[in-house]
């Protein structure tokens, strides 16, 4: 039994190997008919496939691969053509054969005994069925055969003579069912004959041979354990290298070292072992292309690129059904038919390229079609049809991000909906599950000349990057994956945090960010208000399943590479959880799942929140406080920019709502006056043109809103320290920067502000006369150029003096040169840190009372008892402008208060 | 007929016992790691030498009513596999390994309500105690 169970499994393997390469060797036989090689290898696979159906018994599945193999050697034999008939019989069968290993897949038999006789009666007709264009020759050729090509009439006579049997047993079946005795001996020609036959084929099946000969089968669980167990290897090597931190010995530190190359060698090897190359699954397509292209009477020609790509195997699997779907919307709706090809000049074959390649630790597979295209007006009005978004968004998106509208649910892009595609679900479809395997994928369309759809996969899902988080005592780890940005909530920005009903939304950037509170969705039960105020919160920005939320949690932690567990099945139904990890102290951790979190949370939205974003939010990570840059355009040639954290909020408006108020333009807006200010006033930029609606860049200073006009916002960019602050000098330009080979300048908000309404800023002058009199002098330590350039404005347009400094050590220096009122230093610099800087100055007696404020990213209570405990005054977070304003203005007059007390007393 | 190899641990002041073929091993009290969430009777998981197991309060689990159950903080853990399925059970102290001879055991009780009595294989009435053996299959898939 066990023995017979096992020779199933081998067979069904091996079958649905050579299925598969049927598949695509028909259809290349279909193109190339005088190819003896592949006529051949086709043959032998049949005559295998029959064979091997013979020795386990699956009567159905041995005589149709016997009927095929006939007419195959038929063929070969030159007694019949390679036509349309016989390449669509040849597919008929080997659609039959698949049925049938599917049945035996689930039922471990290939028909039910009770409906043998009208099976076997069915099949016989299906012979007559298909045979019947290629029938006659079928029966001229047996009657012929002895006449026949004398040279290779021993092999001949051996078939006829089967041809003839099989005949006969088909009737001996149906009337005794003895099949097992009646079989044997023919199963046993059949082996001599394949001997027959394979033995003068020997040249062209070398090389076949020669690959099997260095690979083995393993059982996929077996590779699984192992992974597993490397996995935990890799935990065990972790603590062991955190020993050898502490250690002096040398020797253990070189075993450990060693142990730490081993041991990623080992998981990277074992890696490999489940890696498969993507061919396996491009070469099903041929068949997919072929059978889709006849029906909708187009030419198409698929091309490989990259099939020996490699990919885990779970991962191979689960992109079949998405890449199947894109290929069918590219023959589908991509490829034009013939007479429209050939009207605008194409080449009457449609080509559609399945391409695979490695790129930065993931693989790429690429749809790319020569097709018409994606027409972007199209979309927009399908888009605002269907009620996805409304007119005045749909001209706000770039045709960059209309085309990421196709992912949408709901959306479907054919114009006219066919049986094989656009059934309204789809894309949406596709773009979940190339998610759920930690996958993104992107559309790139030229109207007229093709789309190619990218699909980027991690290469394995068992070792991946998170996120550490605590919530309620408790570490959680988030999957990298899924993170798009993290945000810090505390003081004024709390406020930002409102409730409509029940649920908590932020403003972040213009958009309402629904915020999930973790330990509300796991059942911790905390008060939720007593939570709220003094304490700060972290909003962790995640994407998933088409949506962002911002999950807030009470800290964040490093990111580690953590090797994914699955849970008890047990557990399976708690959909908050993916997995679980062991960290590097033992201790175990559950990992969270950002689309059962929010689904649990039944997060439903007026409408996505990727307005601005649609793209890069979903596919790439900001880093905790990189520096953010918001793109737009005033005319939609030059590229302007604004620092993101600056930005309080976007709105659309359409031309007719800025109004004149007195000397200048305003906009009203929610009952209030949002005033605006004319970029092309202070700068050398174009206008902006108006066609259609304006987006409106709103910044609110010192509690004062104001506005500045973009045509077009266009993304926002995460840029490093490259901005050149020099190159195009300019009041009210922060500096300029090269992205993605154009050139754009960083618009200097405050210092607009400043020229434009300068009452604004120079504030309760008078009040504090501490301030106004002789102007303060700043010290301005930071070593991001950028940070910097902002900070100093908006010193400036309070009408201190800034002197800036790089680092401590310059810092000191300037220090020495002449004297300041204040201090504002970072904490991470270069050469000698803030907290060394603090310590310097309070060491020093003449500055012992200077005032120190500290402006950091790092926002830990930890980092904050540091900062103070090394003698700043104040701890502030970056780039809240009206948070250092007021501490400046407050630490200043405490001084000239202590001063005239220190005076009163003399 | 084959004697059977219990292995006999505590709950309380309850004597049970489990086929010595289920149980992997026997372990100290292990740091546990709540799933916040799971149903009550389920403890957490636990780090069983970097494979993730999860841990039942047994207590919880097949006990009809626990008004006030508090988890034991020193609970020890009973390693159970079933196929590839590794949980641990919670279990207040061990006992003995006894060989018992099957036709020994006689059927649960009717008037036995403390206990969910699908839980229970039958009862062995020792000089002592009454020995109640758990049917594994059952406690394993947590009806």
């Amino acid at each position: 039994m066990g023995q017979q169970d096992s020779l199933v499994k081998i067979f069904l393997e091996e079958a649905g190997e050579h299925i598969t390469q049927l598949d695509e060797q028909i259809v290349q036989l279909e193109q190339d008919p005088t190819n003896h090689q592949l006529l051949d290898k086709i043959f032998r696979a049949f005559h295998t496939l029959k064979g091997n159906a013979g020795l386990v018994g699956f009567k159905r599945f041995e005589k149709i691969a016997h009927i095929t193999e006939e007419i195959l050697s038929e063929i070969r034999e030159g007694k019949r053509e390679v036509d349309s008939d016989v390449i669509g019989f040849m597919l008929e069968s080997l659609d039959r054969l698949k049925m049938l290993h599917q049945k035996i897949e689930v039922t471990g038999m290939d028909e039910t005994p009770e409906k043998n006789a009208a099976d076997i009666q069915s099949l016989s007709d299906v012979e007559g069925e298909t045979a019947a264009s290629p029938k006659p020759a079928v029966r001229k050729s047996r009657k012929n055969q002895s006449k026949k090509t004398p040279k290779r009439g021993s092999q001949r006579v051996v078939k006829a003579s089967k041809a003839e049997t099989v005949g006969k047993e088909v009737t001996a079946e149906d009337q005794t069912g003895k099949t097992a005795a009646i079989n044997m001996p023919k199963s046993a020609s059949d082996r001599e004959f394949a001997s027959q036959t394979e033995t003068t084929d020997l040249p062209s099946s070398l090389s076949h041979w020669h690959q099997n000969d260095t690979a083995i089968r393993v059982d996929v669980s077996i590779l699984d354990r192992l992974m597993n167990m490397v996995g935990e290897l890799v935990l065990a090597r972790n603590q062991i290298l955190r020993f050898a931190d502490r250690s002096d010995d040398p020797d253990f530190q070189a075993a450990t070292h060693r142990l730490n190359q081993v041991t990623s060698e080992l998981q990277e090897g074992i890696m490999k072992t489940r890696m498969q190359p993507v061919g396996h699954i491009f070469s099903r397509f041929h068949r997919v292309v072929r059978d889709l292209s006849h029906i909708l009477n187009k030419e198409v020609e698929l091309k490989l690129e990259g099939e020996d790509t490699e990919l885990d195997k779970t991962l191979l699997e689960a992109m079949r059904d998405p890449l199947l779907h894109l290929v069918r919307n590219a023959i589908d709706h991509g490829i034009e038919p013939k007479e429209v090809r050939e009207r605008i000049g194409k080449p009457i074959v449609g080509t559609i390229i399945l391409r695979a390649y490695h790129e930065s630790g993931q693989v790429n597979l690429e749809v790319i079609d020569d097709g018409q295209g994606i027409d972007p007006e199209k979309l927009r009005q399908k888009a605002v049809e269907k009620g996805l978004i409304n007119p005045t968004e749909a001209r706000a998106l770039s045709d960059r991000d209309v085309l990421n509208l196709i992912f949408r649910p709901g959306f479907s892009t054919a114009a006219k909906v066919t049986n094989l595609s656009g059934r309204g679900v789809g894309m949406d479809v596709v773009k979940t599950h190339i998610e759920k395997i930690g996958g993104s994928v992107e559309v790139h369309s030229e109207l007229g000349a093709g789309t190619t759809i990218r699909i980027k996969i991690p290469l394995t899902l068992a070792i991946i990057p998170a996120l550490i988080v605590t919530c309620s005592g408790q570490r959680f780890a988030i999957p990298q994956v899924n993170l798009v940005e993290l945000v810090r909530l505390e003081g004024e920005t709390r406020r930002r945090i409102e409730r409509i009903g029940d649920a908590e939304v932020f403003r972040l950037r213009g958009e309402l960010l629904p915020i999930l509170r973790l330990n509300r969705l796991l059942g911790f039960d905390e008060p939720m208000d007593a939570v709220s105020e003094d304490r700060e919160i972290q909003v962790i920005v995640l994407a998933a399943d088409q949506m962002q939320f911002g999950l807030a949690v009470d800290d964040i932690h490093d990111r580690e590479e953590i090797v994914v567990k699955a849970l008890n099945r047990k557990l399976k139904n708690i959909d908050c959880f993916a997995g679980a990890t062991v960290m590097g102290d033992g201790k175990v951790i559950l990992i969270l799942d950002a689309m059962g979190l929010a689904q649990r949370a039944r997060i439903q939205f007026e409408k996505p929140l990727t307005q601005i974003n649609v793209e890069t939010g979903y596919t790439h990570t900001r880093d905790r406080f990189g520096h953010s840059l918001l793109l737009f355009t005033p005319d939609d040639n030059t590229l302007l920019a604004v620092p993101a954290p600056l930005v309080a909020r976007l709105e659309t408006l359409s031309p007719q709502d800025i109004k004149d108020a007195g000397h200048r333009q305003v906009i009203q807006h929610h009952k209030k006056i949002l005033p605006i200010i004319h970029l092309k006033e202070h700068l050398p930029v174009p206008a902006v043109t108006a066609d259609g609606d304006l987006s409106v860049i709103v910044f609110e200073i010192d509690q004062r809103q104001v506005g500045i006009l973009a045509k077009t916002i266009l993304d926002i960019v995460d840029i490093l320290d490259d901005i050149d602050t020099q190159a195009l000098p300019h009041e009210g330009v922060l500096g300029s920067l090269i992205w993605e080979d154009r050139l754009v300048q960083i618009i200097d908000i405050y210092k607009l502000v400043a020229k434009e309404f300068p009452e604004w800023l120079v504030r309760k002058a008078g009040a504090t006369p501490s301030t106004a009199p002789s102007r303060r002098r700043i010290l301005l330590v930071e070593d991001s150029l950028f940070i910097r350039s902002i900070e100093k404005s908006y010193l400036e347009s309070e009408e201190y003096i800034v002197v800036e400094a790089g680092d401590g050590i310059e810092a000191l220096a300037r220090l020495r040169e002449q004297a300041f009122d204040l201090v504002i230093t970072d904490i991470e610099m270069p050469h000698m840190d803030g907290l060394a800087l603090c310590r310097a100055i309070r060491e020093t007696p003449e500055w012992r009372q200077l005032p120190i404020i500290v402006v950091s990213s790092r926002n830990r209570p930890e980092d904050i008892t540091a900062g103070k405990k090394a003698g700043a005054d104040a701890y502030l977070i970056k780039l809240n402008r009206d948070e250092v304003i007021e501490t400046i203005e407050r630490l200043l007059k405490a001084k000239t208060t202590d001063a005239i007390a220190e005076a009163e007393i003399l | 007929m084959k004697p059977s190899m219990i292995v006999t641990f505590w709950l309380g002041t309850d004597l049970f016992g489990v086929d010595i073929e289920w149980v992997q091993e026997m372990l100290r009290s292990q740091e546990i790691t709540p799933i916040p969430l799971a149903p009550e009777y389920v403890a957490g998981l636990i780090n069983l030498r970097g494979q993730i197991i999860m841990a039942l309060h047994l207590k919880k689990l097949i006990n009809n009513q626990t008004p006030a159950f508090n988890p034991n903080p020193d609970s020890m853990n009973l390693i159970v596999r079933h196929n590839e399925d590794v949980v641990s059970l919670l279990i207040d102290d061990v006992g003995d390994v006894l060989e018992l001879n099957p036709t020994d055991m006689r059927s649960v009780p009717p008037t036995l309500t403390t206990i969910k009595s699908e839980y229970l294989y039958g009862v062995y009435p020792l000089n002592t105690h009454l020995l109640l053996v758990l049917n594994m299959e059952r406690v394993l898939t947590l009806q």
